[in-house]
């Protein structure tokens, strides 16, 4: 793990939101890093601060009504920068050039009053100084790649005239046209159906692995992170639970609230049988949480979890804020089981 | 080139657009030819000729004083046409500005302008004008500059109110995310999602700035008589309504006119600004161009 080179690391990064009805701790203090040419997946359920993250490493939150601790590192050239002390300036000069951000939405992402191909185009011209011609060549150029042909007739399109899935996939296009080192793909999967989501997964390996692109994806699909990622990193109320290579985190999770995401997937060979589902919701982020803030839904809780967080467990790269079973005697052997999501 | 554009992004030319067009084309060049087209001085006295009827000397009559209606009409327009279309253009020119950076940075400069915008408009307008024109003296250019900085703080206002909508739309945050500056998404892809709304306020305003221009000119503060614009001569009109109506209607179908015809000449470009409000062009050719084979539609 540790002989790649590090992209991105993110140090005890803490995102507080001004609101109406107080302090929001949207993020509350967390690590992860990229590495060069590997795809992290972070998971969790919603609203636990994964987009809130990654609008973190971008800054994109509204500035005056927001608090960013801990550092967010970047590696450039022989140096590295702390993105949260850049000013504003340089840090719009990373955005789209070396880091790209696909968004949840991509039906909004577009504006509606362009040609697709002309929203492209501007990217190319605007960060790449391209003129009117090179930009229209490279945008079809781009549109072929992702899959959507012909591109020269589809760049004169508008986005209300493109399907869900191509929207995603020309977003993707348009992100990746200056050639950034690190995308952030904000659950680009989400609104798509099974047969789209497995086309944009193609895409991201191949960009992975033809362009070396470093890829962060946010998800809340364990079937999406066992299929592309190489390592995740699991959250829970705006923290990491448990991060560790993929096959790790399937074959022995330890983190109580792991293993009950993994039991609430269905699976083959148990049809028929009801699915898991945790108790409770996650807990409200507008107030400090004591302890560890998974304690309430977490069946292996003791009183002790309540006041403070306990021990971390480590071994191998693989890392939990719980030791959870390991405490406990040893479940039968169910995590060997096969995922198939 | 052209005609491939067209088969994907739906027509400007409707019947509507193209009727309100000439209709605008030919009240503008009227106005702009007065002097060769007008039959007779528009301000010249005849006391023998006074409340004429229609006769082919006298297209529209003579008013009060025996000058010919068509010619004042014709004339007319040169002051109602500039002068409106300059309150609009100077109420434009300071108010999308001023909303723009009011609803997209909000803070202290945003509540200065509301504040301010609320006194403004809590006043009648026409006071407001009268103030103005108090202070720095009366005269056409004078009272168009007045009423062009009156109408300033409602059409920011729109304008702010459609901002702070667009502001949150993911668009913006994509182009954030794509590392643009702030002029490029505010006048480059706010602006254009803005104007479709704006524009309805603009059109809105033209025609009450044709009213409020004659409103001062019936109080002796705009045009100064012989002069006449189109509102002057409607007031001049009014009194004698039951007994000689055209002098009113004239002037008064020609407003409604010019009007309605700038209303739908915008309306449809705020419709071509939405592409996905496009009118397509005619079924008949599409088929024509070979897009829509006749036998395979229904």
């Amino acid at each position: 793990m540790s002989e790649k080179k590090e992209l991105l690391k993110v140090e005890n990064l803490c995102t507080d939101l001004i609101t109406a009805r107080g302090l929001y701790h949207a993020v509350r203090g967390i690590s992860f890093q990229v590495h060069e040419g590997e795809i992290l997946g972070i998971v969790g359920e919603s609203g636990c601060g994964k987009s809130m993250t990654v609008k973190s490493i971008l800054r994109l939150n509204q500035e005056d009504k927001t608090f960013y601790k801990g550092k967010v590192f970047y590696w450039k050239g022989t140096g590295r920068k702390n993105l949260l002390e850049l000013s504003r300036k340089e840090m719009s000069r990373l955005r789209g050039r070396e880091i790209a951000m696909v968004s949840q939405n991509p039906m909004a992402a577009f504006d509606p009053l362009y040609t697709v191909g002309e929203q492209i185009s501007e990217m190319l011209r605007f960060h790449k100084g391209m003129n009117r011609e090179e930009a229209q060549a490279e945008t079809e150029r781009l549109l072929e790649m992702v899959g959507i042909f012909p591109g020269a007739k589809r760049s004169r399109q508008y986005p209300h005239e493109f399907s869900g899935g191509m929207l995603q996939r020309a977003a993707i296009a348009m992100m990746i046209s200056c050639g950034p080192r690190l995308l952030i793909a904000d659950e680009p999967t989400t609104a798509l159906d099974v047969t789209m989501q497995a086309q944009i997964l193609e895409i991201l390996r191949e960009l992975k692995e033809k362009m070396g692109m470093s890829i962060l994806l946010i998800t809340h699909n364990f079937g999406v992170v066992s299929e592309i990622c190489s390592r995740v990193c699991v959250m829970y109320a705006g923290q990491v639970v448990e991060s560790g290579t993929v096959e790790e985190i399937f074959k022995n999770p330890v983190h109580p609230y792991t293993r009950a995401l993994l039991r609430g997937i269905p699976r083959k060979g148990r049809e028929g049988r009801q699915l898991e589902t945790i108790p409770g919701a996650p807990p409200r982020l507008n107030q400090e949480i004591r302890g560890c803030g998974f304690a309430p839904r977490c069946p292996l809780a003791k009183e002790s979890c309540y006041h403070k967080m306990p021990e971390p467990w480590e071994a191998q790269g693989h890392w939990s804020s719980c030791p959870g079973q390991f405490c406990q005697v040893l479940e039968s052997g169910e995590e060997e089981e096969k995922i198939c999501g | 080139m052209r005609k491939r554009k067209e088969q994907s992004e739906g027509t400007l030319w409707t019947a509507a657009f193209v009727i309100s067009a000439v209709i605008l084309v030919l009240i503008f060049a009227a106005t702009i030819f007065a002097p060769v087209l007008a039959p007779a001085d528009p301000d010249a006295l005849d006391l023998k000729h006074v409340f004429a009827s229609p006769s082919l000397e006298h297209l529209l009559g003579t008013d009060k004083t025996g000058r010919d209606i068509f010619s004042r009409i014709l004339f007319g327009g040169r002051m109602t046409l500039t002068g409106a279309f300059a309150v609009v253009g100077i109420s434009m020119v300071l108010g999308i500005p001023a909303g723009l950076f009011a609803g997209y940075y909000g803070g202290r400069g945003d509540r200065i302008m509301m504040w301010f915008t609320n006194v403004v408009v809590s006043f009648p307008p026409l006071l407001l004008a009268f103030v103005f024109v108090a202070v720095f003296g009366s005269g056409f250019s004078k009272v168009v500059l007045a009423l062009g900085i009156i109408y300033v703080p409602m059409l920011a206002r729109t304008t702010r109110s459609v901002v702070l909508t667009e502001r949150n739309r993911t668009y913006v945050e994509a182009a954030e995310s794509m590392g643009y500056g702030t002029g490029k998404i505010l006048f480059g892809h706010i602006l254009p999602n803005c104007m479709p709304t704006i524009l309805v306020q603009v059109t809105l305003d033209i025609g009450n700035a044709i009213l409020d221009l004659a409103a001062m000119s019936f109080l002796g503060l705009g045009v100064k008589p012989p002069v006449s614009d189109w509102g002057a001569m409607l007031e001049d009109g009014r009194v004698y309504l039951l007994s000689q109506p055209l002098q009113a209607l004239a002037p008064g179908i020609v407003i409604v006119v010019t009007v309605v015809a700038i209303n739908v000449f915008v309306e449809e470009i705020r419709r071509y600004l939405n592409p996905s409000e496009r009118k397509l062009p005619a079924y008949k050719t599409l088929v024509r161009r070979g897009l829509i084979s006749e036998e395979k539609a229904l």
